[in-house]
């Protein structure tokens, strides 16, 4: 039988406010352990939470970027659970009245753009981090990260593949990181999911049992964890069973997910509104004020390209998608490259190079007019492409402009004919089977040559001229 | 409301606590007497809007600014245990 599968995703963000939700405590990664901790983030009795504006500007921000209706009125609840990472023993969240619902991201599909509903968007607060020690017999809890502010956006269970999931995962990062309430950063831990993943058989309407995946730390890990998760309840159904609505934790590491509790044992956790807080009014000047201040999104980013500059869908995509390469692709275009020209060295070379150090767009440290002089170098002959392909880490190591490292480093392409007719010389008294090749009739040999001139050359030889020089040299020699 | 053993057995799992017959028992009839004197409200007439906050504010928010934290050696302070600037607490891992 063939089956569908439908996922659900339940993103938390970590906002990128200075502080903390409710109190006054640096909002920042790593450091000592409890040196960013008060009151009220360790949960002393007495301490009293106090909201943090800009934890609300944010999060109607990220409603507003994603389509959703802001509530004029909502309030905060406790989520009461055990756990040693949470002092309080209750969580401040958002429960049946939350900031922002019924919103929607575009997404790209093979079969055309789809658009992945947002059930809710709430503020809550993040808790702490236990730390095991290997072998010991206690664990250790470090309160800094207890009381940053998170948003949870709920999505619907709308993605119908892992592809479509990664895509809805990319959306949000994108979206977020554009309107800076987000770093995003996975490594840090300021972005995870859950997954919820049920599978049904090809043309059924209702909705399989589904299973909920928690620990689920890169975008990469939560497809995998898809794709075992759609296996498994799939051989469960196939052997004649039946799939449980349990939870489960992924382990990245082994590559599989293990059952953490049953329906029976799922949590109570016994919401109520936190007598603590005043709710919250939000009037239409308030949102008219943040929707205004709103930046272009990565989707609005990509139509632009597309229409304005005509790159293909995929790269207005993907450079639409990084504030660090939108800036400097549209500064390069402005610097006088052509628009696919300055693409192709974003997603080409200058990519390769921050995948291969592991930096983020935002580090590149040359401007859009570095990046355009490089390549009005290349199409004046100045340099030749592979040239170009050495000049762009040194771009990378200072700050220096590409025509001054090719100065430096005497890269300048050799057009003068009398010193690449000696480098011809001594190429064809070394490669005598070559021309004997060419003679024959075979002129695939002038390729070769043309090859191993380029390398006499150490790449700064005009191409065009070698083959030219080449030819009459050969032609002379008949 | 009737308060049940197997409600307070539910609540003590809730709340990790692992209670003996006796103590099931005795909190059985206590949560009980709490929950009659609580049901007492129930014979008022309140208003028709259930109150939800105790006061009238509305909007009360902080400015995003940064404050000094407690020293680490104020926060540990009445921790039952500490090690490596760190609170210790039994081994838990979900
Ligand atoms: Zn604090």
């Amino acid at each position: 039988m063939k089956y569908e599968t439908v996922i659900g995703l339940e993103v938390h963000a970590e906002l990128s406010t200075k502080t903390k939700i409710y109190c006054s405590c640096e909002n920042s990664f790593g450091g000592d352990t409890n040196t960013r901790c008060c009151p009220v983030c360790i949960g002393l009795p007495g301490a009293l939470p106090v909201l943090n504006r800009t934890v609300v500007d944010y999060g109607i921000k990220a409603g507003l970027a994603m389509h959703c209706s802001i509530a004029s009125y909502c309030k905060q609840d406790r989520k009461n659970y055990f756990y040693p990472d949470l002092p309080k023993a209750y969580q401040i969240s958002q429960f049946d009245l939350p900031l922002c619902s019924a919103g929607y991201v575009e997404i790209d599909t093979e079969e055309g753009m789809k658009n992945i509903g947002i059930t809710r968007i709430h503020i809550e607060e993040d808790a702490g981090k236990l730390l095991h020690a290997e072998g010991a017999n206690f664990s250790l809890v470090d309160y800094n990260r207890g009381g940053v502010p998170l948003i949870e956006i709920v999505s619907e269970p709308d993605m119908r593949s892992p592809e479509e999931a990664m895509a809805f995962l990319e959306a949000i990062k994108s979206t977020l990181q554009a309107i800076g309430v987000s770093d995003c950063k996975m490594q840090e831990g300021s972005l995870r999911c859950d997954i919820n993943v049920s599978v049904r058989p090809e043309g059924q309407e209702e909705f399989g049992v589904r299973s909920e995946c928690k620990n689920v730390n890169s975008f990469h890990a939560a497809v995998r964890a898809i794709k075992y998760e759609r296996d498994r309840q799939i051989a469960v159904l196939e052997a004649g069973g039946t799939v449980e609505q349990e939870t489960r934790r992924w382990d990245d590491a082994k590559g599989e997910s293990f059952l953490m509790r049953s329906k029976e044992e799922a949590h109570d956790y016994r919401y109520f509104p936190e007598p603590d807080l005043a709710p919250i009014y939000v009037d239409d000047a308030w949102i008219e004020d943040l929707r205004t201040s709103l930046p272009e999104l990565p989707s609005e980013k990509k139509k632009r390209y597309v229409e304005t500059y005509s790159l293909p869908k995929y790269d207005a995509g993907l450079i639409g998608a990084s504030l660090g390469l939108s800036k400097l692709f549209e500064d390069t275009v402005a610097a006088g490259a052509a628009p696919k020209t300055a693409s192709n060295w974003l997603l080409g070379e200058i990519s390769k190079i921050l995948n291969e150090s592991m930096l983020e767009a935002e580090a590149i440290p040359f401007d859009g007019k570095a990046l355009a002089e490089l390549i009005a170098m290349i199409e004046s002959g100045a340099i030749s492409g592979t040239i170009a392909k050495q000049v762009l880490p040194e771009m990378f190591a200072g700050n220096k402009s590409p025509k001054q490292i090719v100065e430096e480093k005497g890269l300048a392409q050799i057009s003068d004919e009398g010193a690449i007719m000696d480098m011809i010389q001594e190429v064809l008294a070394q490669n005598e089977a070559a021309v004997a090749d060419f003679r024959a009739g075979k002129d695939k040999a002038i390729g070769f040559l043309t090859g191993q001139v380029m390398r006499a050359s150490k790449g700064k030889a005009n191409p065009g001229v070698i083959q030219k020089m080449l030819r009459e040299a050969l032609t002379a020699l008949k | 409301m009737a308060i049940t053993m197997q409600e307070i057995e539910h609540l003590a799992r809730l709340s990790k606590l692992a209670l003996s017959n006796e103590e099931k028992e005795r909190l059985t009839g206590e949560m009980q007497s709490i929950l009659s004197f609580a049901d007492k409200l129930s014979g008022l007439d309140t208003a028709a809007d259930p109150t939800m906050f105790a006061s009238d504010g509305q909007n009360v928010f902080r400015e995003d600014e940064i404050h000094p934290s407690l020293p680490t050696s104020a926060i540990l302070q009445n921790a039952p245990e500490k090690d490596m600037e760190c609170f210790v607490v039994p081994k838990t891992v979900e």
